[in-house]
């Protein structure tokens, strides 16, 4: 019976850490060494945007991975010249420790000149998108 | 415009239906830790491997939770508004599968706490997804990757 209270309790602390921590736009330090940079982009065949680049890393066991990507396509569509584009973590896993993902997705904004400006890691919210976005002009 | 590839055309399902299968996965988890160590506890378990092994390889919709969910409950709410990729729920099937065959082992062998530990962890994946939407397979699944392919490369 002890067992089954301590599995609930950690669940629901788990739980809610989890979520609170999904969809969080995070923006990175400046000058920071061995920063995602977009130029990173185009050895993984990912043409760059004139307004801004948009990268969503996905696995192919991903619950949140489509619906995340429908937002982003359809918050980028009101803007000129973002691209969005899915990079598959299978097919370049390197990624995964260059660019330090713990989780997918995780949604890097790049600004025209190529410099990483947010990163949003797990399911991603319309106005986190948003906020990411603006932060790209 | 993306660069993900599928080979096959992927099957989709009714979300909804694999967060009620969530939610039936984990009283019968939680029945077994109630119940355990027992006769009943076992057999309940060996049920729920059953179940987690259909989901593994015939896919999250074949299950019998998805069929209660089919015959029961999607008639009174409705078609899906948007439907979701079938694989990592099966994924997940799959890791709640070998947690589960784990505890039964435990239980038959009679290492009583390695049974409901197994348990226990597969009950925290089951409830992860049915209350919060998270999928713990998920996430495992990209730590893994990261340390697999670091080490090869």
């Amino acid at each position: 019976m002890i067992a089954v209270f301590v599995t609930l309790a950690l669940t629901l602390v788990l739980g809610t850490t989890l979520r609170l921590a999904q969809g969080r736009v995070r923006t990175p330090r400046a000058s920071s060494s061995g920063m995602p940079h977009a130029a990173d982009l185009r050895s993984m065949g990912l043409d760059p945007g004139d307004g801004g680049t948009v990268v969503e890393v996905t696995t192919a066991q991903c619950s949140d991975c489509e619906s995340t990507y429908r937002i982003l396509v359809d918050a980028a569509a009101g803007r000129s010249g973002v691209a969005v584009h899915q990079l598959s973590a299978e097919q370049f896993p390197a990624v995964l420790k260059t660019w330090n993902v713990l989780q997918a997705p995780t949604t890097f904004f790049f600004d025209p000149k190529g410099n990483l400006v947010a990163r949003v890691g797990g399911r991603a919210t319309r106005r986190g998108i948003e906020t990411a976005l603006e932060g790209l002009v | 415009m993306t660069t993900q590839t599928s080979t096959t055309q992927a099957k989709r399902i009714d979300p909804r239906g694999a967060r009620f299968g969530a939610g039936v996965t984990s009283l019968v988890l939680l029945v077994i830790l109630i119940l355990a160590p027992s006769v009943a506890a076992l057999a309940v378990l060996g049920w729920q491997v059953l179940v987690f092994a259909i989901g593994a390889i015939r896919g999250p919709a074949s299950g019998p939770y998805s069929l209660l969910y089919r015959k029961v409950v999607r008639p009174r709410i409705g078609p899906p508004s948007e439907t979701e990729d079938a694989a990592p729920p099966r994924f997940a099937q799959g890791v709640g599968l070998v947690f589960a065959a784990v505890g039964l082992l435990g239980f038959l062998l009679g290492a009583d706490v390695v049974g409901v530990v197994a348990v226990a962890f597969a009950l925290v994946a089951a409830l992860l997804n049915a209350v919060f939407g998270l999928c713990l397979g998920c996430k495992v699944y990209v730590l893994g990757l990261r340390v697999i392919r670091s080490r090869t490369a």
